[in-house]
């Protein structure tokens, strides 16, 4: 019994397309997320609180002692990793996932927390191709899929809907949109 | 969809190594036996474009987006300088922020016009959710980095 080329294409085109769906999930979400990182932080989720202190007398020069005293005041018991003067009238002290920027003249005190958002961080993570070589060799593999699923998607359809019609000019538009933006903006 | 979910979830876990873990290592190993100070970089900075240092500092600032870029303070008070890479070959986490850098890579000069400067530092500090008043910014700026090629992270 011969098997006809088409039905191993639709065989290729469904199995390939139910294996690609958890992957192309990862990636739709991430790459909208990556595009407008700058507006909004997809990574991160940074959240900043405000308070004003009396400094301690000692000064800050007093190192260790102003600073210990200054987290005392605002009621935080965490130890901290080190601090930072980034100019005459700022000290930053650093602690487990938070700064804290200290104005050395008026008392008020930043406090910077930053926490991973843990699943879009891995999604986007994973986008940029950052989870080792094995990631990467799957992505090469996903990425043939897509192929895969591409060419197949051209041959499932005979006749008017397919590429000899209405299919012929969407895969047309399809090239030629990309290249028509790659040509106004990148000047290609 | 319950093997789609299996498999996003089993993906996402392969990503664990990438979490932050004490003496964590970014990019090529490190090489050069001798650190030189942060200051004495700035001090003649000219000097040292294009070639490659060594530096150690406490990690005062990372880019909050890609960690594309992380600042580390100098021997000297006041004083940092930038350690730059490109979107995702090191990515340095904002968790680093307060710990101990040791970077290679070779020092590079930034000459930004007084447009370029004004929008440099309206982006710095949009990222640092600051105010900034570009008035403030007079003079085309000469800036330095180091470009890194390597990293650890303790």
């Amino acid at each position: 019994m011969s098997i006809s080329w088409r039905h191993v294409n639709r065989v290729l085109h469904r199995d390939m397309g139910y294996l690609a769906v958890g992957t192309t999930l990862v990636y739709v979400l991430s790459g909208i997320l990556l595009n407008h990182i700058h507006g909004w932080n997809s990574n991160y989720r940074v959240e900043r609180a405000f308070a004003t202190i009396e400094l301690p007398a000692v000064g800050v020069d007093g190192g260790e002692e102003f600073v210990e005293e200054v987290l005392a005041r605002i009621g935080e018991t965490q130890g901290y990793r080190g601090t930072f003067r980034p100019d005459p009238g700022t000290l930053q002290i650093f602690l487990d996932e938070r700064v804290l920027t200290v104005d050395l003249e008026s008392g008020r005190v930043e406090g910077e927390v930053a926490r991973r958002r843990f699943f879009l961080w891995a999604v986007n993570a994973l986008h940029l191709n950052r989870a080792g070589t094995f990631w990467t060799w799957f992505a090469d593999l996903y990425a043939v899929s897509l192929g895969v699923l591409a060419v197949t998607g051209l041959f499932m359809l005979r006749g008017r809907q397919g590429l000899r019609g209405r299919g012929g000019w969407l895969t047309a538009a399809g090239i030629l949109l990309p290249l028509l933006l790659a040509w106004a903006f990148l000047g290609i | 969809m319950q093997k789609s979910v299996l498999a996003v979830l089993t993906l996402i876990f392969l990503a664990a190594p990438l979490t932050g873990r004490a003496a964590t290592e970014y990019g090529q190993p490190l090489a050069l036996g001798e650190t030189t100070s942060v200051s004495s970089i700035l001090d003649d900075a000219d000097a040292y474009v294009g070639k490659a240092v060594k530096v150690e500092g406490m990690i005062v600032q990372v880019c909050a987006t890609r960690g594309c870029w992380m600042e580390i303070a100098s021997d000297r008070e006041y004083e940092r300088i930038r350690i730059k890479v490109d979107d995702g070959v090191m990515v340095f986490p904002l968790s680093a922020r307060g710990k101990t850098a040791r970077v290679e890579g070779k020092v590079e000069e930034i000459s930004m016009s007084l447009e370029e400067a004004r929008r440099f530092y309206a982006h710095q500090a949009e990222e640092k959710g600051s105010s900034f008043d570009p008035e403030s910014i007079t003079a085309p700026v000469k800036l330095y980095q180091i470009r890194a090629t390597g990293a650890v992270i303790e």
